[in-house]
This record gives structure tokens, sequence and C-alpha cells, in this order.
């Protein structure tokens, strides 16, 4: 597994795909997804673990929604 | 989960979800368009609401919101308002008229809208005043 550390955002963070990302690459909630847009918003870290296949992915999409992070 | 020490954690691609629009979504739940506003609630969620707006100028907005009910007063906070296309979409007058007719389809007097953290235009890492919407109109 790989682990992305998402820290913050940047200018332009696009909050509703972000939003989208964790629901379908998570299997999570829409009230779990937002919320966890929210705790980013207020500065806690988010730690997602990535299965090789799709980290790549996950990186290139988290670049574009405009996020901060680094990968372990 | 990679650090159970950490505010937010989980892991990606451990399960595969079925594509869905807008936030994910699931079934549509109800529609409502007053004027040539048409607003469909896509998705409720333990209080998270996911909403897919069109206007008049056949822009279309997508807004992710809390949604609580108190009284005859709807409050939509921690409101976002994703990427929009189209002319004019995501503009306060907008805004206001898409608040405008959902609080009708939700039969409610007033919608206070709480918005989010900002991340783009004017203003990024503020939250925007408070906006109280007179909805008037029918009832659900």
């Amino acid at each position: 597994m790989n682990v992305i550390h998402v820290t913050g955002w940047n200018v332009g963070f696009d909050k509703i795909r972000m939003t989208k990302f964790l629901r379908e690459e998570m299997s999570i909630s829409l009230s779990e997804s937002h919320e966890m847009v929210q705790n980013i918003l207020d500065g806690k870290e988010l730690v997602l673990s990535v299965i090789p296949e799709r980290y790549q992915n996950a990186v290139d999409r988290l670049d574009i929604i405009g996020a901060k992070f680094y990968v372990e | 989960l990679a650090n159970p020490a950490a505010a937010n954690s989980a892991a990606i691609g451990v399960a595969e979800v079925a594509g869905g629009n807008a936030l994910g979504g699931a079934s549509l739940a109800t529609s409502a368009a007053v004027g040539s506003y048409y607003v469909r609630l896509l998705e409720t969620d333990r209080g998270a609401v996911s909403i897919l707006a069109t206007t008049p100028k056949g822009a279309s907005m997508e807004i992710a919101a809390d949604m609580a009910i108190e009284g005859k007063r709807m409050v939509l906070s921690n409101l976002h308002i994703g990427e929009s296309t189209g002319k004019g979409s995501s503009s306060l007058k907008e805004l206001r008229e898409v608040a405008r007719v959902f609080g009708r389809q939700e039969g409610v007097d007033e919608a206070l809208i709480k918005g989010g953290v900002r991340t783009t235009g004017a203003n990024p890492g503020k939250r925007p005043i408070d906006i109280l919407i007179n909805v008037g109109g029918k009832k659900k």
C-alpha cells in the first residue's frame, strides 16, 4: 500500500470534486466525505492508504483538485 | 487504515464503487423548478445533501452542504459550490435563486446559507457572511 497524506489545500481547491474523489475511491457515504473535506479545510490531516494500482490515479486527481499532499 | 492516530484516515482501492452522478450519489430524491430554475436534491445522508441546479441560462451548479430544518427555516451550512458550467452559473444572485427554489420545495419560509471556507475567488481561507433568504411562495 502507498500512503498519501493530504495536509491542506491550495487556492482553487475544488471541494465538490474532492468530495467525489473520496466517495468514489473510498466507498464512503456523502456525509462522511463531506465531513472529511470540512476537516481538510479546518487544517486536519487526511491519511489515505492506496493500493499500488490506484496510486498514480489518486495522486493525479489530488493534484488536479488542488490538494496539498505528500506521499510516504 | 494507514494511521489510526490520524484525524482522518481511509483506504483507497480496497473497495470498488459503482460510478454515480454529481457527488457520486445514488438516486434522485426530489426535484423542483420555479421559473426556469431547476433544482434537484440528488441525495441526503445524515444531514448532508447533494444538489444539482440548472439556471435559466442553462448553466449547472453542483452544491454540497449540511442541511437542517429549524421550524420554518432551512439552514444550509458548510455549503460548497463545485465547478459550475456555463455563464453566470455561480454568482450570488444565482445561488440565492437556487436556495429560494429549494426552500420552496422543502416548505420553509426562510433559507439561511452558511457558506463553507472559500478556496477560490475573493478571500480564500475565509468564510463568507451568512445569507438569509425569504423563500416565500408555495409550501410543501
